[in-house]
């Protein structure tokens, strides 16, 4: 199970399309795919939700079937009310965005609202992290913290670092809070997942390849090369399963 | 042949690292890796007074397979000493920097007169490159313009978010070459031969936190033709490693 690809039209990037990450599911043997909508051109986040709630209810038949989040900007007047009715209508969870959304990961006041609909509708919260100066590890923790009865995952790895600064940072984040989670995209040190599955434990961490951002075909090398089977399992599919199968 | 222009072999007690040359050696053999460009965590003189000697009797005993970059620290009054007796008499093949460890800035005297020394003697350059402070693609621009003579390499192909800074800077300036050393995107390596020419990048690991397997994966997933990836893969790094001294 893949536990993250950004699905449609994207202000920013080249649409993914469901053909395509269809296809590199099935080439590399995942069956789930959990899809988020990036920020599309028009900036509708609540249209472009609805459209993929829609889309994933045609894939349950298919060989890929995609498990809907929805994408909330919490600046958004409607941001609560848009999550109630997404969630309700079959979305898995909410995805966050800090960085392009222009907000504290861990401002608790904004995000409350909305964390009370993810909390009552047994969801999960997944945030675009590794940003600096909005989606930092410690930030993570302390959002994790305060809303201790909601996954909170945080992408790529938590951190995004080239000189491994940060991983100490995120490893720290995990133990301080039970609740955060990690995908694997983007990370790029192999250690670093094999000593964070170590620490807390392989159902804190899930496969994504977070596509198109990062190359599938590479972001699935990892998980499939943990020496222990059981951590392989969990990370490739039972984490996720957990988290956006309920 | 295929040459990882970057590992690391070092034994840090006081922080507990533990990077064997044997553990560097497996995963090159793992991967069918011949030969390797090895350094140190640490930046001489620091930390360890041994590390010069350590290293150039770990490439030594190699067989061949190991090629000594020094690490050093440009803010010590000796660094272009140590340089020049690694270059001269310990049979290193090239010189790593790291702004990251040092806090020195790419462009200042204490960097350029160990740059100088490095090109006098026909040594690569290796720069830690990324999203940092002191690593940035263009915070490193000025050193490559300072001494031109100096072929300098930045590592990471800019990390996570400075990858149109480090082609640019590479296409700028032609003393400039790229590895691929933990790079996150594929696709940028395709970018960077298809922009900068195969002759300017070099694969590289980061191993053995990165392991040299995944690492070398990234490079055949990158889209190169064969003659691309012959010269990616070993023929760029021969070519400097035996112009040192020459």
């Amino acid at each position: 199970m893949d536990a993250l690809a950004l699905l449609g039209p994207n202000r920013y990037a080249p649409e993914l399309t469901w053909p395509a990450l269809r296809d590199t599911c099935s080439a590399l043997g995942v069956d789930r795919v959990v899809v988020a909508p990036p920020l599309p051109p028009d900036r509708d986040l609540a249209r472009a939700g609805r459209e993929l709630v829609s889309l994933a209810e045609g894939t349950a038949d298919g060989p890929v079937r995609a498990v809907p989040l929805v994408r909330i900007d919490p600046w958004e007047p409607s941001a609560a009310a848009d999550a109630a009715e997404l969630l309700g209508s079959g979305a898995r969870g909410v995805l966050v965005h800090p960085w392009e959304d222009n907000f504290r990961a861990n401002d608790v006041d904004l995000l409350a609202p909305l964390l009370r609909e993810v909390r009552a509708a047994g969801a999960t919260l997944v945030v675009e992290a590794g940003f600096p100066w909005v989606a930092e590890p410690a930030q993570l923790a302390e959002l994790a913290r305060r809303f201790p009865a909601v996954p909170v995952v945080a992408t790529r790895g938590g951190h995004m670092n080239m000189s491994g600064l940060s991983g100490g940072a995120m490893l720290a984040a995990l133990r301080r809070a039970d609740n955060l989670h990690v995908l694997t995209s983007g990370v790029y040190r192999q250690d670093w997942l094999e000593q964070v599955i170590g620490a807390v434990g392989a159902d804190r961490v899930a496969y994504a390849s977070h596509a198109p951002v990062f190359d599938p075909r590479l972001e699935v090398l990892r998980p499939r090369a943990l020496p222990d089977q059981a951590a392989r399992l969990a990370v490739l599919a039972a984490t996720a399963i957990r988290l956006f199968e309920w | 042949m295929i040459i990882d222009f970057h590992t690391h072999v070092d034994e840090v007690l006081a922080l507990g690292w533990h990077l064997a040359a044997s553990d560097v050696l497996a995963q090159m053999d793992a991967a069918g890796v011949d030969q390797a460009v090895v350094m140190t965590i640490t930046d001489a003189p620091e930390v360890n007074e041994d590390a010069l000697a350590q290293t150039a009797a770990t490439c030594a005993a190699s067989g061949g397979r190991l090629h000594g970059f020094v690490r050093v620290h440009p803010w010590y009054e000796q660094a272009p000493e140590l340089v020049a007796h690694a270059l001269d008499d310990l049979g290193y093949r090239g010189v790593k920097l790291h702004g990251v460890s040092t806090l020195a800035d790419p462009g200042s005297e204490p960097v350029l007169r160990v740059l100088r020394a490095a090109a006098a003697r026909g040594a690569p350059v290796l720069f830690h490159s990324g999203d940092d402070p002191f690593v940035t693609p263009w915070e490193i621009a000025p050193a490559a313009a300072a001494v031109p003579q100096a072929t300098i390499v930045l590592a990471h192909m800019g990390g996570y978010a400075h990858t149109a800074d480090a082609l640019d800077v590479a296409d700028e300036f032609p003393n400039v070459m790229l590895d691929t050393s933990a790079a996150p995107y594929p696709s940028v390596i395709g970018a960077a031969v298809r922009r900068l020419g195969a002759h300017r990048v070099l694969f590289g690991s980061d191993a053995p936190g990165c392991p040299v397997p995944l690492e070398l994966a990234k490079i055949r997933l990158a889209g190169l033709s064969d003659a691309a990836t012959a010269l990616v893969l070993g023929e760029n790094a021969r070519r400097l490693l035996d112009g040192v001294g020459a």
